[in-house]
């Protein structure tokens, strides 16, 4: 909302103010924030003729230009702040022009310029987190290439929640009823701006909510369920998935099934596509029997042997790839413990930001590392789809 | 006419052995605790021919029951298995001795006795029981269908056997139906149902092209029939590229016919896969909308339909078709589950005409009875 209004006032402000001479900022121009180094162009036009054109930023004069193309570059530094640039023209004659744009800082609940990419970062040491680090302490290479860092978070921020309860036959009695307590610990241990949706599903959607804070509407979805029909683990996600893209910040799946998918019309390979070009996490809380093996043996009316194992690793594919993981539950008493550790690895994750410095919009994968300069291993999305 | 004598065969053998062997691991039903009686092969040969008598009158009822109680008392209701063997072996001599004076068909009331027991049995949760005359029934319904050599008999044999099939049909373990339905296709090649249920045995077993030989054999015999029309479709999706043309035109047919909703769901979303793994977005989104339109609200066909939107970087509309998915799906499965739990049906309609279909061997068993009176029976 605040990025929309940016825009319409900075539109505004780089229109032409006299006839005689216009003059108006090409770049930077959108709402999307900057940092670094930054390419200021103007373009100037008008009966009269240009005598020079001064640029400033941030009220501070960084240079002027007395011929077209009036274009210079200014390091606005890495800090996460609001930036105002302004370009003054005059005419031979002494008539002025002028156009300002204004670049927001980002909040990491904005809604955001896609290219924007955002890394959950979980950063552990000895099976504990590690919750003392700054920004300077991480380099994020993108493709390989060291990216500028433009937002740092740390600590309890805000989230988004899809839970996805597996309601399916398998579940019935105390599975499904610890299932629907452990939602219960996760959801009152949302923070008052954390929003979440409940989607109750088998092979078909049994029930759903909007998103929303209200606790009543959220644990009314979770009491009074019945399980009933197969396994559509694939099709929810994507319709997860999907629905989180209409919410803005960090966004998370938390998905709760004991098998795999039987049911789903989609490939899990097309939700592993929906998943690479989402910023969501998923968790899986996968519920099975103590030695039971992690690998399907086993055909159904739609799969082979093989097209099952495809499906459950490409599922574990999208899980870890998204910076999520997978919490093997082997007892019903275990649930609950599983559902909080999720919330907890949630409030305790760092947030960076960077803006890909060879983003092109070709589709293209992108591999991501985080590394960082002290102790500990760091997980977080493997990459992402460059639209 | 005189025949062999019935003797198991070592494979029919080996079955009742290993039935025995599982039987024994089953926990029995509730029910009292009658106590085997003691008694010796004769007397037991000489009862279970008192059974056969009251059949032969026609009253397969009382039948029935006198066969339960008869049974009951043999081997108790404390760990049958511990006698059940001896007392197979025993009734098999009796029937043998019947079969020496008459006609196979004195075989089919006999048949359907041990079948109906076996329903009697499972209603009353004896299922060691239960196995016993469903084993005893379908071997000698085989027996029946292969020696007869005739066709009545090989489709009479034919459909007890698919008709145990179908009763111990389940999605999740088809090894005991799939049995059975491959002995009734061996009795009579024509019975549709083993032949479909093979088919469907062998798809959720993950072998398609035994699937497609099965299903193919259903369509060369009903060429209507648009369940395996649509299993076979998807058979050979799965199968063999070499299948695609085929199984296109299969789901086109049936994607306009007026098969049930849940067969054109498939039959759409099928259609609508091809396109989209050939990377015709535009042609699966047409395929989608269309079927959406035949079958408004269908959760399946949105969700494909949402996809493929999404793979055109159509995120608004995504958001829109799947908004209108209803969340209230309880009582209404996916075409998908109904796909993957279809269970054949027709196991009372199949009794019925089986009680019909005995009479015509009640002369013949009321015949070998007659030429046994007086006779000694043989140890």
């Amino acid at each position: 909302m605040r990025a929309g209004l940016f825009i319409c006032w900075a539109l505004a402000l780089s229109q032409p103010i006299f006839a005689s001479l216009e003059v108006w900022i090409e770049k930077p121009r959108s709402a999307k924030m900057v940092s670094g180094v930054v390419e200021i162009v103007a373009r100037a036009a008008g009966d009269e003729e240009v005598a020079v054109v001064k640029f400033i930023v941030d009220g501070v004069e960084v240079g002027e230009i007395t011929r077209s193309p009036f274009a210079i570059k200014v390091d606005v530094g890495d800090e996460n702040k609001e930036h105002e640039f302004r370009v003054i023209a005059r005419s031979v004659v002494g008539t002025t022009a002028t156009s300002i744009v204004v670049t927001p800082a980002l909040a990491v609940d904005d809604s955001l310029e896609i290219e924007l990419q955002q890394l959950y970062v979980t950063v552990t040491e000895a099976d504990r987190r590690v919750l003392d680090l700054e920004s300077d302490d991480f380099r994020i290479f993108d493709d390989g290439v060291q990216q500028t860092i433009v937002t740092f978070e740390s600590g309890e921020v805000p989230l988004t929640a899809a839970v996805l309860l597996d309601c399916s036959l398998s579940m019935k009695g105390d599975r499904l009823a610890a299932a629907l307590h452990g939602a219960k610990v996760f959801l009152r241990g949302m923070n008052s701006l954390d929003r979440a949706m409940i989607m109750l599903f088998s092979d078909r959607l049994l029930r759903q909510t909007e998103f929303t804070e209200d606790q009543e509407t959220l644990s009314g979805a979770v009491t009074d369920v019945a399980a009933a029909g197969g396994t559509s683990i694939n099709d929810h996600l994507f319709m997860a998935l999907s629905r989180l893209e209409t919410e803005q910040g960090r966004r998370v799946v938390v998905l709760f099934s004991d098998g795999s998918d039987v049911q789903s019309v989609l490939p899990m390979a097309e939700v592993l596509q929906k998943s690479r070009r989402s910023q969501a996490l998923i968790y899986w809380i996968q519920l099975r029997e103590p030695g039971e093996s992690d690998v399907p043996s086993y055909t159904t009316p739609w799969r082979d042997v093989e097209a099952n194992r495809e499906e459950f690793r490409t599922l574990k594919e999208t899980v870890v790839e998204s910076g999520g993981r997978i919490e093997a539950a082997e007892s019903i008493d275990a649930l609950d413990e599983a559902f909080a550790g999720i919330l907890s690895e949630l409030r305790e994750q760092y947030v960076l930001g960077y803006y890909p410095s060879h983003a092109v919009g070709d589709g293209s994968w992108h591999d991501v590392k985080v590394r960082i300069q002290k102790r500990g291993s760091v997980r977080t999305r493997e990459g992402y789809i460059d639209y | 006419m005189k025949h062999e004598p019935i003797y198991l065969s070592s494979r029919s053998r080996r079955r009742a052995a290993a039935a025995v062997g599982i039987f024994a691991l089953m926990a029995i039903g509730p029910g009292g605790k009658v106590e085997a009686a003691s008694l010796k092969p004769p007397e037991i040969k000489a009862k279970y021919r008192e059974v056969l008598a009251t059949l032969a009158t026609g009253d397969l009822d009382r039948a029935v029951a006198d066969l339960i109680d008869f049974e009951t008392s043999v081997v108790g209701e404390e760990q049958p298995w511990l006698r059940i063997e001896s007392f197979w072996r025993i009734k098999l001599r009796a029937l043998r001795d019947l079969l020496k004076a008459d006609t196979l068909d004195l075989l089919r009331p006999v048949i359907v006795l041990h079948s109906e027991a076996y329903f009697t049995y499972s209603e009353e949760r004896r299922r060691f029981m239960a196995g016993h005359s469903r084993l005893m029934a379908s071997e000698l319904a085989e027996i029946y269908g292969f020696r007869a050599n005739s066709r009545d008999a090989k489709v009479f044999s034919g459909q007890v056997l698919t008709n145990f099939g179908v009763v111990l049909w389940s999605p999740t373990n088809i090894v005991q139906s799939s049995d059975l339905f491959l002995r009734a296709t061996g009795a009579d090649p024509g019975n549709t149902l083993a032949l479909l249920g093979l088919g469907t045995a062998y798809e959720h077993a993950g072998n398609y092209e035994r699937a497609i030989h099965y299903l193919s054999a259903v369509l060369k015999l009903e060429g209507k029939n648009q369940l395996a029309s649509l299993r076979l479709a998807l058979c050979q999706l799965r199968a063999s590229e070499d299948y695609l043309l085929e199984a296109t035109q299969s789901l086109e047919n049936l994607s306009q016919s007026d098969a049930p909703e849940w067969i054109r769901s498939i039959a759409y979303q099928e259609l609508a896969r091809i396109e989209i793994e050939s990377g015709d977005l535009d042609t699966a989104e047409a395929l989608l909308q269309m079927g959406l339109q035949s079958l408004p609200g269908d959760q399946q066909l949105s969700v494909q339909l949402g996809s493929v939107l999404d793979l055109e970087r159509r995120p608004k509309e995504t958001i829109q078709v799947l908004d209108a998915i209803p969340a209230d799906g309880w009582n209404r499965p996916s075409p998908r589950q109904i796909y993957s739990t279809w269970e054949p049906i027709g196991v009372e309609e199949t009794r019925a005409e089986l009680r019909i279909e005995m009479e015509s061997g009640l002369d013949a068993l009321r015949t070998a009875l007659g030429s046994l009176v007086g006779e000694e029976t043989p140890q």
